[in-house]
């Protein structure tokens, strides 16, 4: 058998070069420092405020002060110090619903790519179906009568949120599928496990990223909504919605009771969005390259 | 011998005795580089000094592997290149103008009115959404007239042999062949009367017998019209039956030019020997084991396979019959090579034989046995043992698995209970048989060739020691050194290993080399099968004798044939590194 | 929202402007009201000027139906059906039982009344009313299989009710009730032969009242016109509109906007801004009491001892909440339920003061000196700052050691789970409970019996004192029993007594409304300013 290396620069077939991908631009950046910012505040909450429901009755509503930077709530609690326990309920219970919304997309939408038929039929229609009822007001109907608790909150939004990834990542799973590459694995004894394992979970875990991202900040908005409408976590908890509910009453008294949770709000759900955009830019352009035009 | 290649070039039109016809294009020290980006040191320029020149009534061949410049020296001539790209130097006269020094809208103009440009992927070239009629009109010269658009319309489409003119302008590129769409082209190219006409691969995707039309119909356009024909090509057979003058070109330098017959019978620069070795008509055929053919056990058999597939047009779905009724025995150390046009329904009972693809009717035993009614086990048996070897080597290989995954693969799933280190062993052995550098292993497929992808492709199917190895089309998509150099693989594997092979292409002479039977399919049918060298010398059915018609190459061999075929080759088998 | 991955550029700037958008929604329920107030105000107010042809009057909650026999909250649809439907009796704003429908009453001895029907009294469709018309009325509230749940207490104390002539129905009781005209007044009388007719009276009405029900939409509100036949007194508006305004914000944003003449219901609060020179703000002391509900029957529950009770209520401090989120507009209830002017208070009780120290005491006295676990539903949107009292409460509890758990929910599920058994409901329920009007004793004590369907006391010793004084045969008697009654639930400490409901509302200037504490804005009680 030769074993000769010799290299023959005179022939000209060169391979293709790696194709670098596209960064996540300066708006994904800035979302990626926000959200650092937020996740970083939240979890040094015990470090960085003071306890979020130390009443002071005696001087609800004040206005911000030195020692109230935000000013005092509507029984007397300082804002700061909810907003950033806030933090912790917010994306706790919008990161959970989040994981489990997109794990469980992935799942179907693998399943779907996968065996297709019947199963893709029935996995697409729930998801059109999902689409059809609008999430806020399934979490009303289910709330109203579950009661809202964490679990139940966390099962609306997963509800509410599943079907992004199901349908983004069903489309990618579908054309990988397709992709002469897999043929290759079912010659070489692939099974679907083994299909879904060594070739399909890599190619989609970038878009599940992205789905996870752009999952999170509408579960957060979506939490938002519901803490607004006093279906959120139960008081005395801090929770942005409640806060912004509770603020607007006295809004035109004391603006910032208000205000400061919905800022909170705005910018964390902004900073997902912006991130999860600037990973899709990134890792879509940069799949779609290496998966090859062919 | 001579005489007769020197008639033949006198034929197309170029004469060097008289005087020269004038010239449509010249290119003097051409240098096509990237396009300096902020900071960027200078990036090795993929042009480098090229020169040629083209007259009136010629067809210059400019021939070279992926890579080498050709296509972006074509481009540049027509004022085309990528974005990314820019002329760092030298000259383009077009009809004596040198177009630089004009404004880009003049320049654009000149242009437009003096140079035709075909490619090779004639259905994509056209914008899908218009019809024929539209894009042709699109092409006429400004200030035509109505009354004369329509007119000329369908006078191109005559001159360029298409059939049924009024259908075609009615039609939309989708609804058309790719033969005609190319046709198409070509009307479009012609139709502000260029002296120059570019062809890029023109015919590279299309079906034998086609391609021999389509050349045919350019060779006849220039003499008729007389212009001027730069023919680029990767095919040494297209440019030896088609042009007068050749260039060579590597690396972004030309490094032969001549009278096309010189340069094929004595070739002076390494890599046009090395280029015209590695021709499969040039490659002498394996001859194994012919003689106790017929007694080894059969290994596969297959009958009656019927397969039809319902294909959803915009004229509605309608059923296509890729299988009608396929008998085919395959013996034991056997290579059978497959051949017929596309859609003759070779690829589909390859993908069945591997499993790939069910059969309405008709079965496919193994070792006797059919897949479908094995237990687990012996099914098992059967995956590993027939294995199948991709023709697309981009679109088979996962681009997110090294080479050492992609290989492990099969072992791990084949042969569970392997320790890591014999996997890892198992892998560096494999690369050895395929010849690719241990290295490699951590490579993606991204940074790995053609023919390397190839061979990992086929290192894969080794892995799993098969008995039967499918191959589909596994050089077609290759550059020809590299195709001789995957086939002599290929060859080599038939040896070593008693390895029985059923060979699908298109390609009458890398069957040839491969393979000691034929079996020639067409419209899902067996029209006729037999040994190679009988069946090509002599084809009983007239559609096998229009296929051994077709191939591109003839003037190749009239030439002395080579001592050396695969001198080119085997000493050194590897292509280059990125 | 995001749906689409695909084409990322696009979808930021998607993504940028659904966030957006969604930031000026989360702020613009607290600007919207302003924005209105601008735009609207002026039509508004011209409109008020000239000789504004209808009444516009705001309810607090969605009308579940106008059906006279099934009761009806002040704030909703019962605000209406007094209005289109006329009861035996009224009750004055005073609280006094008055003739409505019976001209007159008589008691013939402990268990028979007679009531005089009025002589014009005439249905909307112009027939008159007659004793046998009121007798069916009473015939279908006294039977059980009857879908009118009004006449539910009635049955209790109340054999048959006959027409004896054209104008007099004869009561025979099973049971005294030497109140009984002030418990009938919400038991409203329609027309046997509409009813009979076929006609849906959840959705449509024909009674013999001031006014007739031209349109009604149960989300939004109704119209209601002046009755053509009325003979009694006319009322100033001919046409009247009721909308339902469900929330604070909307209910500022009317006031605000000048598109209701009445509302009330609104959070202390939020009445600072409000009232000028064109309406006039009623911040009052309501007629209801707010108490955190016990149960005291879940299973090992630490409630079912009157010291942990008594401790929780020493651990409330009342008069601190008051302030803070009432506006100081009531006051702590005098350790019971009634509480003048609207009941008959006990005058020996007085509140359980604020002190930690004896709660604490109390507490490690019934073996809870390492605290105490407890939960407490609260009904979302429901109550005037129900959420922050709760919070605040849940705050002085810890002082004691008494860990309290938030539960809140939408108003059906609080509901729901109170009507369950007793080991699912909670621990406690912030809760007003209390009588539609100031005699309606049923109303005012029933809530707080063990038998009542959301209740989960075991209070034997109230119940008998609560059925004598039911039963009681004279007024002394009566308020004798009564007295025990909340002696009793004091001293047990059966609930945590927080303190009286408030009475908010706005007033525009261009009508005349005397308030009634018990929050009924019937149309005919507006007059022109």
């Amino acid at each position: 058998m030769s074993t000769a290396t010799a290299v023959l620069p005179e022939l000209d077939e060169r391979p293709a070069t790696r194709v670098r991908r596209p960064s996540i631009g300066w708006a994904g950046r800035i979302g990626a420092a926000l959200l650092v910012v937020i996740v970083g505040v939240s979890l040094l909450a015990p470090l960085l405020a003071g306890d979020p429901l130390q009443q002071d009755l005696a001087s609800i509503l004040a206005a911000p002060s030195r020692a109230h930077p935000l000013g005092l709530d509507e029984v007397g609690r300082d804002v700061l110090d909810r907003v950033i326990w806030g933090g912790r309920t917010a994306l706790s219970i919008s990161l959970t619903a989040a994981l489990i919304a997109t794990v469980l997309g992935l799942a179907l939408a693998l399943g779907s790519a996968l065996f297709g038929g019947w199963v893709d039929t029935l996995c697409s229609r729930i998801a059109d179906v999902q689409l059809a009822v609008p999430t806020i007001v399934l979490a009303i109907v289910v709330l109203a009568f579950v009661g809202n608790s964490f679990v139940p909150i966390v099962v609306v939004l997963v509800l509410g949120s599943w079907v992004l990834t199901f349908r983004v990542l069903r489309g990618h799973a579908r054309t990988v599928v397709e992709q002469q590459y897999i043929e290759a694995a079912i010659v070489a004894g692939a099974g679907r496990s083994a299909l879904a394992r060594r070739h399909l979970l890599p190619s989609v875990a970038p878009l599940f990223f992205v789905a996870f991202t752009l999952s999170a900040s509408s579960a957060l908005m979506l939490q938002a909504s519901l803490g607004f409408l006093g279906l959120g976590v139960q008081p005395p908890r801090p929770d942005w919605g409640a806060m912004v509910a509770s603020g607007r009453d006295a809004l035109s008294a004391a603006w910032w009771v208000a205000t400061a949770p919905g800022v909170a709000i705005v910018l964390t759900v902004l900073a997902l969005q912006l991130f999860g955009d600037g990973l899709a830019e990134r890792y879509l352009g940069g799949a779609r390259n290496s998966e090859g035009a062919r | 011998m001579t005489e007769t290649l020197h008639a033949a070039t006198a034929a197309r039109g170029h004469r060097p005795d008289l005087e020269p016809a004038p010239t449509v294009l010249q290119i003097r020290e051409l240098v096509v580089g990237p396009r300096p980006q902020g900071g960027g040191a200078a990036t090795r320029n993929l042009v480098d000094g090229a020169s040629l020149v083209v007259h009136r009534g010629e067809m210059v061949g400019l021939v070279g592997e992926s890579g080498s410049g050709k296509t972006l020296t074509a481009l540049a001539a027509a004022d085309l290149l990528p974005a990314a790209l820019q002329i760092r130097g030298g000259q383009v006269l077009v009809d004596g103008v040198d177009v630089a020094p004009l404004g880009r809208r003049a320049a654009r103009r000149h242009l437009s009115s003096s140079v035709g440009i075909i490619f090779q992927n004639p259905t994509s070239s056209l914008n899908p959404r218009l019809r024929i009629d539209a894009q042709l009109r699109e092409a006429l010269p400004r200030g035509t007239s109505r009354q004369q658009r329509r007119e000329l319309t369908g006078d191109l489409l005559g001159q360029v042999g298409v059939p049924n003119v009024v259908k075609t302008l009615g039609a939309y590129p989708h609804e058309l062949s790719g033969g005609l769409n190319q046709r198409v082209m070509i009307a479009i190219a012609l139709a502000r009367r260029p002296g120059l006409l570019i062809a890029d691969e023109p015919t590279t995707a299309l079906d034998v017998s086609v391609q021999a039309q389509v050349l045919d119909l350019i060779d006849q356009l220039r003499a008729d019209l007389g212009i001027g024909v730069l023919l680029v090509s990767h095919d040494i057979g297209v440019i030896a039956d088609r042009t007068s003058i050749v260039s060579v070109m590597s690396q972004g330098r030309i490094v032969e030019t001549g009278d096309t017959a010189e340069v094929l019978r004595s070739p002076r620069h390494d890599y046009t020997r090395r280029l015209l070795a590695a021709v499969p008509q040039r490659l002498a055929p394996l001859r194994l084991r012919s003689a106790e053919r017929d007694e080894s056990p059969v290994h596969l058999e297959i009958t009656q396979a019927r397969r039809s597939f319902v294909v959803r047009g915009p004229a509605g779905s309608r059923h296509f019959t890729a299988l009608d009724g396929v008998d085919l025995t395959l013996r034991q150390g056997q290579a059978i090579g497959l051949v017929g046009e596309s859609g003759s329904g070779k690829t589909t009972l390859a993908r069945a034989v591997v499993g790939l693809e069910r059969l309405d009717s008709g079965t496919i035993r193994y070792q006797g046995q059919d897949p479908d009614e094995l237990d687990r086990a012996a099914h098992r048996r059967w995956r590993r043992d027939v294995q199948y070897v991709f023709q697309d080597p981009y679109s088979s290989l996962d681009p997110r698995l090294t080479v050492q995954q992609t290989l492990r693969e099969p072992l791990e799933l084949n042969h569970s209970g392997l320790a890591r280190a014999t996997v890892n062993r198992r892998v560096e052995e494999l690369l050895d048989e395929v010849e690719l550098p241990g290295a490699f292993r951590t490579r993606f497929p991204s940074e790995l060739s053609g023919g390397q992808r190839q061979r990992v492709g086929i290192a894969r199917a080794l892995a799993s020691d098969p008995a039967l190895i499918v191959a589909d089309e596994p050089v077609s998509a290759l550059d020809l050194s590299v195709q001789a150099r995957v086939l002599a693989l290929f060859g080599r594997l038939r040896q070593e290993r008693a390895l029985s092979f059923l060979f699908i292409s298109h390609d009458l002479t890398v069957v040839r080399y491969l393979c000691e039977d034929l079996v020639v399919l067409r419209r899902g049918t067996v029209v006729e099968q037999g040994p190679t060298e009988t069946v090509l010398r002599q084809p009983a059915h007239p559609y096998t004798r229009s296929l051994v018609d077709a191939v591109p190459g003839r003037a190749l061999s009239t030439l002395p044939a080579p001592t050396d075929a695969l001198d080119g080759v085997d000493p050194a088998t590897r292509e280059e590194g990125p | 929202m995001n749906t689409h991955l695909r084409l990322p550029r696009r979808g930021r700037f998607r993504a940028l402007v659904a966030t957006l958008a969604v930031a000026t929604l989360s702020l613009s329920a607290c600007g919207g009201s302003a924005d209105q107030t601008t735009s609207d105000g002026t039509t508004s107010v011209s409109g008020a000027a000239s000789e504004a042809p209808t009444l516009r009057l705001g309810l607090t909650r969605a009308i579940t139906n106008v059906h006279p026999h099934k009761g009806g909250s002040a704030d909703s649809q019962g605000s209406i059906i007094g209005s289109i439907y006329e009861a035996l009796t009224k009750v004055t704003v005073d609280g006094e039982a008055a003739p409505s429908l019976a001209a007159a009453w008589e008691q013939l001895d402990d268990l028979t009344w007679t009531f005089t029907i009025r002589p014009d009294a005439t249905f909307s469709d112009g027939t008159p009313v007659t004793a046998q018309d009121v007798a069916w009325n009473f015939e279908k509230l006294l039977d059980k299989e009857y879908v009118g749940t009004a006449g539910a207490s009635l049955r209790k104390f109340t054999s048959s009710v006959t027409a004896t002539s054209d104008d007099t129905v004869t009561f025979s009781l099973a049971a005294p009730a030497i109140d009984l005209p002030s418990r009938l007044w919400n038991l409203y009388i329609v027309s046997p032969a509409y009813a009979e007719s076929g006609a849906n009276l959840d959705l449509t009405a024909l009674g013999s009242g001031p006014y007739v029900l031209d349109d009604l939409d149960l989300e939004n509100g109704a119209r209601l016109s002046a009755n053509p036949y009325w003979t009694g007194t006319r009322p100033d508006f001919d046409t009247v509109d009721y909308l339902v305004l469900a929330s604070e914000a909307q209910r500022v944003a009317a006031v605000q906007a000048h598109e209701v003449d009445i509302v009330l219901n609104l959070a202390p609060l939020s009445t600072d801004g409000l009232g000028g020179d064109d309406s006039t703000v009623i911040l009052e002391q309501g007629a209801q009491p707010f108490v955190l509900a016990i149960n005291e029957r879940k299973s090992g529950s630490p409630l079912a001892e009157a010291t942990v009770r008594q401790a929780l209520n020493y651990a409330t401090d009342k008069q601190s909440i008051i302030d803070a989120l009432l506006k100081s507009a009531v006051v702590p209830l005098p350790g019971q339920v009634l509480f003048e002017p609207y009941g008959e208070q006990n005058p020996d009780l007085s509140a359980y003061p604020y002190d930690p120290t004896k709660a604490r005491e109390l507490l490690s006295e019934a073996g809870y000196s390492d605290g105490l676990q407890l939960e407490l539903d609260v009904p979302s949107g429901t109550y005037v700052a129900a959420e922050a009292a709760a919070q605040a409460i849940a705050a002085q509890w810890a002082e004691v050691g008494i860990t309290l758990t938030l539960t809140v929910t939408p108003f059906p599920a609080w509901v729901e789970r109170q009507q369950g058994d007793d080991d699912q409901a909670s621990d406690l329920v912030y809760i007003n409970w209390g009588g539609s009007s100031p005699t309606d004793l049923n109303g005012k004590l029933g809530p707080f019996t063990s038998t009542h369907i959301q209740g989960h006391v075991d209070a034997p010793n109230y119940d008998a004192f609560y059925d004598q004084a039911l039963k009681a045969t004279t007024w002394e008697e009566r308020q004798t029993a009564i007295n025990e009654a909340l002696r009793v639930y004091h001293d047990e400490a059966h609930t945590v007594f927080l303190y009286a409901s408030p009475f908010t509302g706005v007033v525009s200037k261009s009508v005349t409304w005397e308030p009634r504490a018990f929050r009924y804005l019937y149309a005919y009680e507006v007059g022109r300013a």
